[in-house]
């Protein structure tokens, strides 16, 4: 399955807000397919992190509960021009994906 | 004891009943003939002014031109307004939109398309108009287009029309509606428009007004009723609720009808006249307000 991660990063008034949406089905494992009536296999993203110039400013875990297609961010304090803000995120089926900007 | 009145007696006998057709005939025939003829410019004018000016008056803080988001442009609802503009950093109808797009200029098993078809046609703030003995709707064209060039007709609720619509739209967002009401069809199904939007209806006995002029920015359970001033100038939508369905984007007709079946009322076919006279009556009460297409709504 292709996943794609988009980052944003938001000016805002105290810091900055870093925000990523990953396309991403999050299935919980306790769905079925209404055709076959099979459970649907799980996969969901279990944990996120946001880096900015490749020292961790914020980890996530996620668990099944949270919706497809998550959108989830952070705020930092202050970036500065020029700094290398990279997303990473990992599923439980093995699957990983990234996506960095770099602050204008 | 209650004692009835003469005018509530059931009729028992064909006399009376034919008494009564008479009267009612006779009522009807005698009823002065601009009753029956469709509202002059100047009447729909004056229709304008006084629906925007009730809701501008009502929420003093929201110019004309916010009505175009619809609920989210209300003061009532400001608290979760952050969170809809938090969901727009990250479009949920962008990957909609592409696919419209691909659709839009998709070739036709004739070879034209359907952008080629709407070459020299007015831009989509003037629909519904009139012309050459019909009225133009965009999902009409859309599908007078489709059968020229030999494929087949979407449905007017289907996602794919919302999709074509929305494609069609887009281009456009910003420009504010202008719907050219001067001809006698198009003021005929203003009227008859502007009757089904006041109209009570449904087992709830509602009238599209009830909720979104006489309670326009009132609670209804946890939800914001929006103002009937700026409806239609964000669709088609993508809606939350309809993506739960994974038929996310819809069309105006496609809102209607759940309208409808909301209030207990059984709701119309997509096209139909009554709803493209409320698509009339809509897009000219909307006249100076901006299209938002695409959009989101809940």
């Amino acid at each position: 399955m292709i996943y794609s991660t988009r980052l944003k990063v938001i000016e805002t008034e105290p810091g900055h807000q870093l925000m990523c949406e990953i396309r991403h089905p999050m299935e919980p494992g306790g769905r079925r397919d209404k055709a076959t009536g099979r459970l649907l296999p799980a996969n969901y993203i279990t944990q996120v992190v946001f880096r900015v110039n490749e020292e961790i400013r914020a980890e996530m875990l996620l668990g099944k509960y949270v919706s497809k297609n998550p959108v989830v961010g952070t705020m930092v304090s202050k970036l500065s021009g020029g700094d290398r803000i990279i997303v990473s995120w990992q599923d439980i089926a093995g699957d990983s994906g990234q996506a960095s900007v770099r602050v204008k | 004891m209650i004692t009835k009145s003469w005018w509530f007696k059931p009729c028992r006998t064909t006399l009376h009943r034919f008494q009564i057709s008479f009267f009612l005939a006779a009522a009807a025939t005698a009823l002065p003939v601009n009753l029956l003829a469709a509202p002059s410019t100047g009447e729909i004018r004056e229709d304008i002014r006084q629906f925007q000016q009730f809701f501008l008056s009502r929420f003093p803080d929201v110019p004309l031109e916010a009505y175009q988001d619809g609920v989210n442009a209300l003061p009532q609802y400001a608290q979760r307004r952050l969170g809809w503009e938090l969901l727009l950093e990250f479009p949920p109808y962008e990957s909609e939109m592409i696919a419209a797009r691909d659709q839009w200029q998709a070739p036709l098993p004739s070879g034209g398309n359907l952008e080629r078809c709407f070459v020299g046609k007015p831009p989509p703030t003037a629909y519904p108009y009139f012309f050459n003995g019909e009225t133009h709707t965009i999902a009409g064209d859309i599908n007078n287009c489709l059968l020229e060039n030999g494929a087949g007709v979407l449905d007017g609720m289907s996602g794919e029309m919302a999709r074509l619509v929305a494609a069609f739209k887009s281009p456009w967002s910003g420009q504010v509606m202008d719907i050219d009401f001067r001809s006698e069809e198009i003021r005929q199904l203003y009227k008859k428009g502007r009757q089904y939007f006041w109209a009570k209806r449904g087992q709830m006995n509602f009238s599209c007004a009830n909720c979104h002029v006489h309670n326009a920015g009132n609670q209804l359970r946890g939800d914001v009723l929006s103002a009937a001033l700026g409806h239609s100038t964000g669709y088609p939508a993508y809606s939350t609720t309809w993506s739960l369905d994974g038929n996310a984007m819809g069309t105006l007709h496609r809102r209607y009808a759940q309208c409808n079946a909301l209030v207990g009322a059984a709701p119309l076919a997509a096209q139909s006249e009554e709803y493209i006279a409320l698509e009339v009556y809509q897009a000219i009460m909307n006249s100076g307000v901006p299209i938002k297409v695409p959009s989101q709504r809940q």
